[in-house]
């Protein structure tokens, strides 16, 4: 009885977890541009005070969707572009470069550590930014 | 005149007339020998047979061509021909097997910083791009075949693929199984006419950022998403097909922030929404017929001035949605089959205006899964009321001058 009721708080307690979910390439749509979400490299994600979790298919559309949103967000996600992983908005490094597009034409890229984003670099010739300063740029969908 | 074209000559050399053509033999010394052999304006022809090429540049001007059963086979490992340069035509060929990469863009015939290229009669299969077209301009991609077999729509790509481009043409090629089947984005003064895109895992023509393109006599079937044309000005959109587009996030044609556009005489049947208008103004949309669809239209609250006239509404679930009250966009002189109004003055046009909301399209706008309801009498009952007095649904949104006949 113990143990079950244990489960039902736990279950409840993930139910209610405010996370973002892993988005769903090929089926999601964006919830600022409106297309299909495909690329696993460049996904990102709002999490509003509400709770609801909003995929998106870049970081331009996240941080357009943003600006225009009147609902509190409690957290934002963006895609580690070597792991394609969720990773904190608020402290992954950015890479802006003319040459590794990104679905909505910015050419924003994201990832985990400063080593990642240097190494990205090197491949593709641009510039870092982190999260303030990418807000402060004023990229956006084009 | 006479001594200007005798300069041009003097200039470029007679055409044909210094020439030379290779043959390739299959398992020969091969078409990248050939290349590094030949010189400006020489003619490479594939004889009949297999072709290994991986990563073959092209870096001089060149008609490279196939006679019939020539393959150019690519082995499963990255791009297969790469142009670099201008005045190249490649024609007449199979060209199969790309790589397949999630970071990488492979290509059949992947083409960078070139001008005056002539892609044509090409089968094209089993690739991850057909033709990726970066930083060019003057190219015409004509009456190609492309056709891949990919389930997995993030490692696939697309069948003609342009970013960054220039008074560029593709015009009756027929693509089918890519995740898009053409992709534009950053394209100026493009022109997609007669292509038949269909099956495509995403979009039939995804289109971005290319102003002053147009698209006309297109077929879009049966693509995962349908065809999307967002955040662009001045395009014009003329006699398309959009087909069975299927699904939650799947539109027959989604607008997206077009402005200053027209949508004239296109077919959309049988999608669950024909079209999808947000962010859009200054939309002409004339002589269209919205026929068989779950959603004709569903015009969003932040387009602006989009003018519909002339156009025709049959047999959809819903005629029009919206999501607010607040409606400046105008609707004038449409056949719609569900009016049952009368005509006493004979003029042709409706004595009594016709609103195209439905109530409940308001509420399922609201609350999708009330869409159950849809052939519930109680539903029917709703919509008799709302049309005698509106309460929920956009008071200005009304056609006051609807047709009694459908439009030739």
């Amino acid at each position: 009885m113990r143990r079950t009721s244990l489960v039902l708080i736990a279950v409840a307690l993930s139910a209610c977890s405010v996370g973002p979910r892993p988005i769903r390439y090929g089926e999601d749509e964006c919830a600022h541009c409106r297309m299909r979400i495909m690329d696993p490299r460049f996904g990102a994600e709002a999490v509003t005070a509400k709770g609801r979790q909003m995929p998106m298919d870049s970081v331009e559309c996240l941080l357009d969707w943003v600006a225009e949103s009147d609902e509190g967000m409690r957290s934002l996600w963006v895609t580690d572009y070597s792991s394609k992983q969720l990773i904190a908005a608020e402290t992954a490094i950015y890479l802006e470069s003319e040459h590794l597009p990104s679905p909505m034409g910015a050419g924003v890229s994201a990832y985990a550590t400063r080593e990642l984003a240097e190494q990205a670099l090197r491949d593709y010739p641009g510039r870092l930014l982190d999260w303030t300063e990418l807000k402060a740029s004023g990229l956006s969908v084009k | 005149m006479r001594y200007f074209l005798f300069a041009i000559l003097l200039l470029f050399g007679a055409p044909g007339a210094d020439a030379r053509q290779f043959d390739v033999v299959p398992g020969g010394e091969g078409l990248a020998a050939t290349i590094a052999e030949a010189s400006a304006g020489d003619r490479i022809v594939l004889l009949p047979g297999i072709h290994s090429a991986t990563a073959v540049t092209i870096d001089k001007p060149l008609t490279i061509e196939g006679r019939p059963g020539a393959i150019v086979d690519g082995g499963g490992q990255g791009s297969i021909l790469l142009v670099e340069t201008n005045n190249v035509t490649i024609r007449d060929l199979h060209i199969r097997n790309t790589g397949v990469s999630y970071s990488r863009d492979f290509a059949a015939v992947k083409v960078e910083n070139a001008k005056d290229c002539l892609f044509e009669n090409n089968l094209i299969t089993d690739v991850a791009y057909g033709f990726h077209i970066a930083r060019s301009s003057a190219i015409l991609v004509r009456s190609n075949t492309i056709h891949s077999a990919f389930t997995d729509q993030t490692s696939s790509g697309n069948g003609v693929h342009i970013w960054y481009g220039n008074n560029i043409t593709i015009t009756g090629n027929r693509i089918t199984g890519q995740r898009d089947g053409i992709y534009l984005e950053f394209l100026k003064d493009g022109r997609i006419t007669g292509n038949v895109c269909e099956q495509n895992l995403r979009y039939g023509l995804h289109f971005m950022f290319s102003d002053r393109s147009e698209y006309e006599d297109n077929v879009f079937r049966a693509n995962g998403a349908g065809v999307a044309v967002m955040y662009t000005k001045n395009v014009t959109m003329r006699r398309n097909r959009f087909e069975k587009s299927w699904g939650g996030a799947a539109y027959g044609l989604l607008l997206k922030e077009i402005n200053d556009s027209v949508v004239e005489d296109n077919l959309f049947l049988d999608n669950s929404i024909g079209m999808h208008a947000e962010g859009s103004t200054r939309v002409k949309l004339t002589g269209n017929t919205w026929d068989r669809n779950g959603w004709a239209v569903r015009i969003m609250g932040n387009c602006e001035d989009c003018v519909f006239h002339q156009n025709i509404f049959s047999g959809n679930a819903f005629d029009v949605g919206t999501n607010t009250r607040r409606n400046p966009n105008r609707f004038e002189g449409n056949f719609w089959g569900d009016y049952r109004g009368y005509d006493l003055d004979r003029d042709g046009v409706g004595d009594v205006p016709y609103h195209p909301v439905r109530l409940f399209a308001m509420l399922v706008e609201k609350n999708p899964p009330a869409l159950i309801f849809l052939r519930s009498a109680f539903v029917s009952l709703l919509d008799v009321m709302e049309s005698v007095a509106p309460a929920l649904t956009p008071e200005t949104l009304v056609d006051e001058a609807p047709l009694m006949r459908r439009p030739k």
